[in-house]
């Protein structure tokens, strides 16, 4: 039985199931009406929307999700940037330090102690013309 | 066979789209609730638990979206119903060892009298229509769940098959499998007893 053939045998079952729903007593169908009644009494309205009407709805519907997702993402971008700038901050008041500190010849013992800063210090005297 | 989609794009469904939706499909659901738990008090409970979930959940859901979301519900009553049962056939098989067996081994047309003879005025073809009518119902009934289930949206419902995937939640290919099986087992059945539709 190939797919046509399956979807044609199940129409015909269908077709007969239909009829099967004619048949149902009046009590059966006395029930169904009520519970429907029912439902439709307890339907859930869409309260959000419905109290806006024109801009007011486009707003709350379509706007205001991008404005917040807006918000968020620029939030973010403002972290980033603030911690870069703050962080180049910090080492240039390091780097100021050592320089004032080079010049005025004040430098402190932990300087000396510290094996890069001899190093540099050797390679930019031997680098210097004088 | 019917459609309860809406023209209106994505609009909500009103009170008018919901009663319309609910009277299509309320007789048909009620069928399937009693393929299932073969109760007909059960089975009203069933179908009236269902339309008031859907109501009062998706109420303000789309009309094209109610006929999916509206057999999900559906089938998730029906599954706690077995739950439900599971639980109580345990106390009354620990009771009684002589619980009544469901009869699945009867041949429908016996019991044909009894069950449809009321509502047939005679003719030899509607005699006929609700032999047929009673057997097919009979094999329905002995369909495994997800087989039943997958059947019945797809083709009575005539909901597709992303949609039946998405109510059954499962895959598209799960549905067609569930389908192809349920149809070759109706096929098979039908041929035994001689029935050709």
């Amino acid at each position: 039985m190939n797919y046509q053939d399956e979807r044609q045998f199940a129409n015909k079952i269908s077709q007969v199931l239909n009829r099967g729903t004619d048949n149902l007593g009046p009590e059966v169908r006395a029930k169904l009406q009520a519970a429907h009644q029912e439902a439709l009494a307890h339907q859930k309205n869409h309260v959000a929307g419905l109290s806006l009407a024109g801009v007011g709805q486009f707003t709350s519907d379509v706007l205001l999700p991008q404005v917040r997702k807006l918000a968020a993402l620029l939030a973010l971008a403002v972290g980033v940037v603030g911690a870069y700038y703050w962080n180049s901050f910090q080492q240039a008041a390091e780097n100021e330090e050592i320089d004032s500190a080079l010049l005025a010849d004040e430098l402190p013992i932990n300087a000396y102690l510290d094996h890069g800063f001899s190093s540099w210090l050797e390679h930019s005297s031997q680098s210097s013309p004088e | 066979m019917a459609r309860h989609g809406s023209d209106r794009g994505n609009s909500l469904a009103t009170r008018i789209e919901l009663s319309e939706f609910l009277t299509g499909i309320e007789r048909r659901s009620f069928k399937q609730a009693m393929f299932a738990v073969q109760n007909e008090d059960q089975a009203l409970d069933i179908v009236q638990d269902a339309m008031l979930k859907l109501a009062e959940k998706y109420g303000d859901k789309p009309a094209e979206e109610l006929p999916m979301l509206f057999q999900r519900i559906l089938q998730n009553t029906i599954r706690d119903f077995y739950r439900r049962q599971k639980v109580r056939s345990l106390w009354t098989t620990l009771l009684s060892s002589f619980t009544p067996a469901d009869d699945e081994d009867g041949d429908p047309l016996e019991t044909l009298q009894t069950h449809e003879g009321s509502n047939i005025a005679t003719p030899h073809a509607s005699l006929e229509q609700a032999q047929v009518l009673a057997v097919i119902e009979k094999e329905i009934k002995k369909l495994p769940p997800r087989q039943r289930e997958a059947f019945l949206m797809r083709y009575w419902e005539d909901m597709d098959i992303a949609e039946t995937a998405a109510a059954m939640g499962c895959t598209e290919g799960s549905v067609k499998t569930h389908c192809s099986r349920a149809t070759h087992a109706l096929a098979t059945a039908l041929k035994t007893k001689g029935i050709e539709l």
